[in-house]
Formats: C-alpha cells, sequence, structure tokens
C-alpha cells in the first residue's frame, strides 16, 4: 500500500516547493557569480585599454615635439646656434619652448606647455600637439635637448598615467 | 513481479545521489570553477607585468637614446659593469659598456632595467646597440 502511494507520487508530482526555492536560490547565485564576473573582466578590460591609450597618447605627443607636426620639423631640427633654442617661463609653471632649424629654408617652431589647460600647443597653427599632459619639461645641456613628458587621464574611476623621456641633439652643435 | 516492481519504484523514490556521485560531482565543479578562477587571476598577472615592461621599455630606451649621443670616448660609456642609469636610482637597473669585436672600434652598450612584479618576482628588460667611433667623435 505504502508503495502504491509512492508510485502515484512519482507520477504526478514535480517539485516541492522547498526544492524549487532551494533550486531558484542555487540558480540566482551562480547567475550573480557569472554576472559578476563578466562585469569586472569588462571594468578590468576598459582599465587596460585606458592605460594603453595613455600610452599611446604621452608617445604620439613625445613624437611631435622631436620629429614636428605636418611639414613643421621637431626639436630633432633645432639649430644649436646662439639664438637656436629658447626656452621661457610661461605663468603658472608651463613654458614655451621656441627653436630654429637653421638651414636653407629655416623655420621658426614652438611648443607651449600649460598645465591649467594640460596641452602641448604646437606654433604656427596653435595645433593641439598633445592633451592630457600633466607634466613636462624640456632642459637644454650644452649641446642637447632633454625632454620628458607624462600624461594622466582620468575618467569617473579610472586613472592612467605613463611617463616618457628622451633626449635630442642639436644641429651643427 | 509485483513485489519486486514496488521495490523498484521504492528504491528510485529513496536513494538520493550515493557519496562517491556526489563528489565525483563536486570535485569536476570545483575543477572547472578554479580553472575559471585562475584563468582569470592569470590575465591580472600577464597585464601587470605587460604594464611594467612597457614602463620600463620606455625607461630602457630614454637612457640608450642619451647613451647614443655621448661620444666614443666619453666617461658615460667608460669600458665597464654596472653603471647606474642616468636620472634613475641605481635599483631601477644598470648599463655596461663593453669593448664590441669586429673591424674598428666598437663599443656594445645593454642597459637594463629591472623592476620586482606585485608577486614579488624580480622582472627585467634589456636594450643593446653598439656605438663605433664616429668621424667627428
Amino acid at each position: 500500500m505504502n508503495g502504491d502511494k509512492r508510485i502515484g507520487r512519482l507520477r504526478c508530482g514535480g517539485f516541492t516547493l522547498p526544492e524549487l526555492m532551494v533550486a531558484s536560490a542555487v540558480s540566482v547565485l551562480l547567475a550573480a557569480g557569472i554576472i559578476g564576473l563578466f562585469v569586472s573582466t569588462l571594468y578590468y578590460w576598459y582599465e587596460v585599454s585606458f592605460r594603453i591609450k595613455a600610452d599611446s597618447d604621452v608617445n604620439i605627443a613625445m613624437n611631435r615635439m622631436v620629429y614636428g607636426m605636418g611639414d613643421r620639423f621637431g626639436l630633432r631640427a633645432a639649430s644649436a646656434s646662439s639664438n637656436g633654442v629658447q626656452i621661457v617661463a610661461v605663468n603658472g609653471g608651463g613654458w614655451t619652448v621656441t627653436y630654429n632649424t637653421g638651414g636653407d629654408t629655416p623655420q621658426t617652431n614652438s611648443f607651449t606647455f600649460s598645465p591649467t589647460a594640460r596641452t602641448l600647443v604646437f606654433n604656427p597653427g596653435s595645433q593641439i600637439a598633445g592633451s592630457d599632459i600633466a607634466a613636462a619639461q624640456v632642459v637644454r645641456t650644452n649641446s642637447t635637448l632633454v625632454i620628458s613628458l607624462r600624461v594622466e587621464k582620468v575618467e569617473g574611476r579610472l586613472t592612467a598615467s605613463r611617463q616618457i623621456g628622451t633626449t635630442v641633439s642639436l644641429r651643427n652643435r | 513481479m509485483t513485489s519486486r516492481h514496488e521495490k523498484q519504484a521504492s528504491r528510485r523514490w529513496r536513494d538520493g545521489f550515493t557519496l562517491v556521485e556526489v563528489m565525483v560531482a563536486s570535485g569536476i565543479l570545483l575543477i572547472s570553477v578554479i580553472a575559471v578562477l585562475s584563468a582569470f587571476s592569470y590575465s591580472r598577472r600577464t597585464e601587470s607585468l605587460t604594464e611594467n615592461r612597457l614602463a620600463s621599455l620606455h625607461i630602457a630606451r630614454e637612457v640608450m637614446e642619451k647613451l647614443r649621443l655621448e661620444s666614443y670616448s666619453s666617461t658615460a660609456l667608460a669600458l665597464g659593469t654596472g653603471n647606474t642609469l642616468p636620472g634613475y636610482p641605481p635599483e631601477r637597473g644598470y648599463y655596461n659598456v663593453s669593448q664590441g669585436g669586429g673591424v674598428g672600434d666598437k663599443k656594445d652598450i645593454t642597459v637594463v632595467v629591472e623592476w620586482v612584479e606585485p608577486s614579488g618576482m624580480a622582472q627585467s628588460v634589456s636594450l643593446t646597440t653598439s656605438q663605433s667611433r664616429g668621424l667627428h667623435k
């Protein structure tokens, strides 16, 4: 008799309420875990690409300083003559480096760093050579220019910074 | 037959999983969870390594560009090992200058930049170049 009853339950019984609740609780936990992992991976991916962006930005700005913008030469072409390179401080911690390339068709170009705007501006043309520049320095030694740039990017909770430097030799030194 | 049928039905109702089944199942689950989590932490470690390697490579390149501008017989390029990187603390790395072989005067310069990963593992990147006695140097 007892057995018959159980067979009956087995045939038409679905899940009991506690079974369903435990099962759904487990699936909710599992789904929450997977979604959490997905979201943190996504965020992490943004974080990494943000840092790569900072790296590429600082490299582009440095390349523009060294090699120039458009058809204008960069600091690599600066002449070592007396008026070849002039570094003038600007209010607020910025500076302007003006350089003459010498040669048959001399160019006079300049880069201006503004710590408030966090930009590096190339003249003539007022072109933005770099943005998000937190620190920049050009130091003249006897025959070289020592350049360093630091880009700091902030977006929400994400921050990324990257610093690079180089040394260029002046022409006709 | 009937009693056997009843017995089987009864067994089917009463039996859950056996201990072995549960252990095998949870073992498989555990292995897959560990695999996913370790893949995750592995990617984090790889990212940290790549990030630090990139930053160190910038330093190595900067130092190398500075050294390349030195004249052949300058003190910065005196033969020797373990020189401090110009502009960086001694623990950041070192550079070696050795006499290179081949025709003419040649110095081989190796710049090594070191850092320690968050896991405590010491890492380094190096760049090597040669400087010859140039016409004007």
